[in-house]
């Protein structure tokens, strides 16, 4: 082998190393063992039961305790088997059988079986637990009868023996595995729940790589090695390396950074301002686990109020040729974002090279202005929450539109205020993100879709039948390459129409202490990690 | 002395009745409810249908007497609800906090009251010079610096430059994770002590029957030491007594910078997530607090100032 | 009155005489202006406080440049870095220009929210010392209700109730400071009640409304000068706990406050965002509560210098 070949080998090599989770790629073998203090729990937890799975703090805690058909793979994105280990769909594309492992058990030694699934489904969508996924199950066969209270179950899901799951939708939908992999779906022990009622919710018994152990109200939650957890790691070994976790609820994030420098805690979702730091820093800068997140951060104009100067797409482009997103991901957010050319954050699916997003472009801004018979600008109100990162980029962006004459007047709510006015309509322009579906295709339904706009995703109330028509098809296609090329063509008019200001993909950073391998870059939200491939490669010392 | 105490107590139902209700205006003005709850953060929505049934269900779309009516009558029963929000009754939720808030509150105030009194007596012995001044200036660092600066700093000088302490949490009550948190409330609150001493001491120092003791003879210290600095503790007192609901619902920004798991975040959490329940439930438990308090420290009174009589 | 009631007031009086049995009452205008000259609490405090407010109304002169001026190729530069003498921010703003400029927002705070304050305070005090009865009753029992809910709190629902702006912090803040003003003055109308100038004007003939303001508010002004100017630097305060709170002043205006706010995520990197409108918070503060002190010495008749 030449010289040259063998030297691009190890460039190549080196580059694939690189891609993908940031930190492995050294082939250590792991070590069994240890306490992992991870925090990042915000706010309190609502219950420990799935039907409530809603928040990071919440879900990062439930998803090891539950495991469910199918999950998500952070590497690809792909759904992948879980408790289900394969399954099919038929030719028309209306049903599905999940083909489940035999031999899982819950911590409580009782076996998973396909009726756990169908009682946890059923669980969910019942409108007396008032759970908030209450909706997700929409266009499974004999939902409708079964929430009305006319029928005893649902007709569409049967389990046709312990370990088979049918379910039946009313229209052909591909995506429904995806549906499936939120932790609302996950395997639920039904007897337990049963015998429990409302006390499973800080009792809870699942399946997964963890064990629950405590919950201290206001303090900590600690879960426990599940000692006969069925799955294994690459090299066959038996899975979670983790003695215990600790998840510990600080909600001061100045304070976090003080406990990453004592060493208490190991691993933390850091903000901007952090990230300035940690990405110079001598020790840590190796340590972080960064990667896209499916967060898009926008400014959305309200499309249905009347005779504003918005209506006109001419002004909604000319807005996003003012303002420079990249200046403001640099200086703003130091890096922690991607520069949006586009709504879909899916670089590697609907990535599409030939889109062309909005260049900085304040001259053409100005003319778009004019012709749009706005010579001397106009004002604007924009709504937005308190949170330190959002009001700069607010601030950040005031200053760009005052240069073509838009006079910002920025309105700064406490969280769940500013969600209830944007919810509700009531903005004329609102800043914040829009993440947490996995496909592009239900992330662009949700927040273009006709039949979403207002409370359902669609805030800015966009109604376009042409879009609604194309996602409409896509959804219907059985083909996965068509689906995409749809979405492709539905962003690309998107983008044309401008029903938002596109700035930014949010970038999810994980600082962690030297010895914690195993932590990836989970696309959906950095926060949800999967921890049984997490292990400490030496005992921390701790004070 | 009894008599007054019960007659006291029996005096605060009014003042109770009336922080409940101005509570529940408050809450019912602000707009948004506990369904809050069930919004998906990363979405911003919530399924109107789902908020509909909460809504039904939780009971929050009686009018706002009924709703009060039949709280008060829940709380004759003991009752103080149900937080939807945690899923958990509001009575557990305040009781697994007390503690916490209890050992703060108390190291706090005698952290405030040592320090205050000690500055206090010490700039009113000296009156006029400069330690007056500096003393004063010190003092005031404490009060004019808001907590979040001050108790950051204190962090970032005891647990993380130097690693004397643990950084923030409750570590199960252990001594060492109270500090923190305490010397920071503390020293908010020893600024005002230390004024309210030094008038106290000075209104004495100069009062006639102290110069009629010295001119008998008697040593400076000892007039000080038994005149003087127990006439400072009733205004001392009395500050604890008015200020003591705000030093336990105020501790929520110390709580939130060191992770302390005290009832005046749960307040402000509750707040957030407009459960009304529980905001009552935590405003009506700082009010019987400041009641008890204040009724101890008239009673105390009573045992310093023999001026003052009760039945 | 009943003889029961009447103790009770008594002693509810007592307990607050004590307190202000270091206000002792003395006339403001028999402040004697050489014992000013020799109390330098008063003068370091009138000093700091004059210098503040001469900055504050100057502010459009003195400040180097706009505070609202976004210069991101210049963000987050360290102090005596050129052309940023107090470093800039995280969006390139000039810290001392908006230090300047963020005193007005602040001494606008502490004056407006004071006012309100004495006014109402001082009414409600005066009408219920003076009546006493189920007047005093009332004006006591809501006093109590209003020490007894937590302010900070209070004054954040207030805010997120109506919304965030510095109107409404003005009116939180004016709401939740009242009702310790009007404890001091009442306490003061209390114990001059009984004096002896009272009864011989009640003599001569004179209307309750004339006592009142003629003799009995003039002997009660300086407990309340000296109150109000250390709530002031309570009110400057809590304006500054409002915004870490999120609900201040609105962007792009800078307060001292909503920079501490602001500056907050990056007190690890970049500390001189807070250290500076700290500083003058500090500042302003211990020179509030100096010229208070200072005035509570000058004008305390008892005390021999």
């Amino acid at each position: 082998m030449n010289r040259f070949v063998r030297g691009s080998i190890v460039v190549l090599v080196l580059l694939l190393a690189g891609v993908g989770s940031p930190v492995s790629g050294e082939p250590e073998a792991p070590r069994y063992g240890g306490v992992y203090i991870k925090n990042n729990i915000y706010s309190e937890p609502r219950s420990m039961d799935p039907i409530y799975a809603l928040g990071a703090s919440t879900i990062m805690v439930q998803m090891n305790i539950f495991d469910g058909l199918v999950r998500v793979d952070a590497d690809r994105n792909s759904v992948v088997p879980d408790i289900a280990e394969r399954w099919t769909h038929s030719p028309d594309g209306k049903t599905f059988t999940f083909y489940l492992r035999k031999g899982v058990r819950y911590h409580d030694g009782t076996e998973v079986t396909a009726s756990d699934f169908k009682h946890q489904f059923e669980r969910t969508v019942n409108p007396d637990n008032l759970s908030p996924h209450m909706a997700r199950l929409t266009g499974v066969v004999g939902l409708k009868a079964f929430q009305e209270k006319l029928a005893k179950e649902i007709s569409g899901i049967a389990a046709l023996d312990k370990y088979t799951l049918r379910i039946s939708m009313e229209k052909p939908n591909i995506l429904l595995p995806y549906y499936l992999t939120g932790t609302w779906a996950s395997a639920v022990p039904q007897q337990v729940v049963e015998r429990l009622g409302k006390d499973f919710g800080t009792r809870p018994v699942g399946s997964g790589p963890f064990v629950f152990e405590s919950w201290a109200r206001g303090r900590e939650l600690v879960l426990r090695r599940n000692p006969s957890y069925w799955r294994k790691d690459k090299r066959g070994n038996r899975l979670p390396y983790l003695d215990k976790i600790v998840f510990r609820l600080i909600q001061d994030m100045s304070a976090v950074e003080a406990e990453i420098q004592t060493g208490t805690l190991d691993s933390a979702y850091i903000r901007a301002s952090a990230y300035l730091k940690y990405k110079n820093h001598p020790l840590f800068k190796r340590h972080l686990v960064e990667g896209v997140e499916f967060y898009t951060l926008h400014i959305g104009f309200s499309l249905d109020a009347p005779g504003v100067p918005w209506r006109d797409k001419r002004v909604r482009q000319a807005i996003n040729y003012a303002i420079d997103r990249k200046a403001i991901v640099d200086v703003v957010l130091h890096g922690m974002a991607y520069t949006a050319t586009g709504a879909l954050p899916f670089p590697a699916l609907a990535d599409d090279q030939t889109l062309k997003g909005y260049e900085y472009d304040p001259d053409r801004a100005k003319r778009l202005l004019v012709e749009a018979g706005f010579p001397n600008g106009f004002s604007a109100k924009i709504t937005t929450t308190d949170s330190p990162n959002y009001v700069s980029v607010v601030e950040a962006v005031m200053g760009y539109l005052k240069v073509v004459g838009i006079r910002l007047q920025p309105e700064i709510l406490e969280s769940a205020t500013a969600r209830a006015r944007i919810q509700e309509g009531k903005f004329e322009w609102y800043y914040s993100g829009l993440g947490g579906e996995g496909h592009p295709l239900i992330y662009m339904q949700r927040a273009f879709h006709s039949r979403y706009a207002g409370p359902g995703g669609n805030h800015t109330r966009y109604r376009n039948p042409r879009i609604d028509e194309l996602l409409d098809r896509a959804a219907e296609t059985r083909d996965a390459n068509t689906m995409m090329r749809m979405v492709r063509e539905a962003e690309r008019i998107i983008v044309d129409d401008a029903p938002w200001w596109f700035f930014g993909y949010l970038k999810g950073v994980v600082v962690q202490q030297p010895y914690v391998r195993g932590l990836r870059a989970v696309p959906i939200d950095m926060d949800w990690q999967p921890l049984e491939e997490v292990w400490l490669a030496w005992p921390p010392k701790r004070r | 002395m009894l008599r007054y105490a019960v007659r006291r107590l029996i005096l605060a139902v009014p003042v109770l009745l009336g922080v409940t209700l101005i509570t529940f205006v408050l809450m019912w003005i602000i707009p948004g409810d506990v369904t809050q709850v069930l919004i998906d953060p990363k979405i911003g929505t919530i399924d109107p249908e789902v908020a509909r049934a909460a809504r039904e269900r939780w009971g929050l779309d009686a009018p706002l007497l009924v709703r009060y009516g039949r709280y008060l009558g829940n709380i004759l029963l003991g009752d103080l609800g149900y937080s939807h929000a945690t899923n958990e009754p509001v009575r557990d939720a305040i009781l697994q906090r007390l503690p916490a808030t209890a050992r703060l509150a108390l190291a706090a105030v005698a952290i405030s009251t040592l320090l205050g009194i000690g500055m206090g007596v010490f700039t009113a012995l000296r009156r006029g010079s400069y330690f007056d001044t500096v003393g004063m200036a010190v003092t005031l660092f404490g009060v004019s610096v808001p907590t979040f600066c001050l108790g950051l700093l204190l962090m970032w000088l005891l647990a993380v430059r130097w690693p004397l302490l643990p950084a923030t949490g409750y570590g199960r009550g252990e001594l060492s994770y109270l500090w923190l948190p305490a010397v920071t409330l503390g020293l908010s609150y020893a600024g005002a002590m230390a004024r309210l001493t030094r008038s106290a001491m000075l209104d004495v120092i100069g009062a006639d029957y102290v110069r009629t003791a010295r001119a008998k003879g008697a040593a400076k210290r000892a007039v000080i030491w038994r005149h003087a600095v127990p006439n400072a503790l009733i205004p001392v007192l009395t500050l604890i007594g008015i200020d003591i609901g705000n030093l336990m619902a105020g501790a929520v920004i110390a709580e939130t910078v060191f992770a302390w798991p005290g009832v005046g975040r749960l307040l402000a959490d509750a707040i957030q997530q407009r459960n009304l329940l529980l905001v009552q439930g935590c405003v009506l438990f700082f009010a019987v607090v400041f009641v008890v308090v204040n009724v101890v420290v008239d009673l105390v009174y009573g045992l310093l100032d023999p001026r003052i009589h009760y039945d | 009155m009943n003889k029961p009631a009447a103790r009770l007031i008594g002693a509810i009086g007592q307990r607050i005489a004590p307190l202000d049995a270091t206000i002792p009452i003395a006339s403001v205008w028999r402040l004697s202006w050489r014992r000013v000259g020799r109390n330098r609490n008063v003068i370091i405090g009138f000093l700091v406080v004059g210098l503040m407010a001469s900055v504050a109304l100057s502010a459009p002169w003195l400040a180097p440049r706009d505070p609202t001026h976004n210069d991101l190729a210049n963000a987050l530069r360290p102090p005596n870095s050129p052309g940023f003498p107090l470093g800039s921010d995280n969006l390139g703003r000039d810290i001392l220009s908006r230090v300047i400029w963020g005193s007005r927002i602040s001494l606008t705070v502490g004056l407006v929210v004071q006012s309100f304050a004495v006014v109402v305070g001082t009414l409600l005090g005066l009408v219920a010392g003076f009546y006493g009865g189920w007047t005093d009753d009332v004006v006591s029992g809501l006093t109590n209700v209003m020490f007894a809910l937590p302010r900070l709190l209070f004054a954040l629902a207030i805010v997120a109730a109506l919304g965030p702006s510095l109107n409404n912090v003005f009116i939180a803040l004016g709401i939740v400071g009242w009702p310790m003003l009007c404890r001091i003055v009442r306490a003061q109308t209390l114990s001059l009640r009984g004096k002896d100038f009272v009864e011989a004007a009640r003599a001569i003939g004179a209307t309750d409304l004339k006592i009142i303001i003629r003799h009995i508010l003039p002997n009660a002004l300086s407990p309340i000068i000296v109150v109000a100017t250390v709530g002031m630097a309570r009110a400057i305060l809590a304006e500054a706990s409002l915004s870490f709170l999120g609900l201040g002043a609105q962007p792009p205006m800078p307060s001292w406050g909503t920079m501490m706010s602001r500056g907050q995520t990056y007190i690890w990197s970049a500390p001189w965002l807070m250290l500076f409108p700290g500083v003058a918070i500090f500042i302003a503060v211990l020179g509030l509560n100096l010229l208070g002190d200072g005035l509570r010495d000058v004008l305390d008749p008892r005390v021999r210098d």
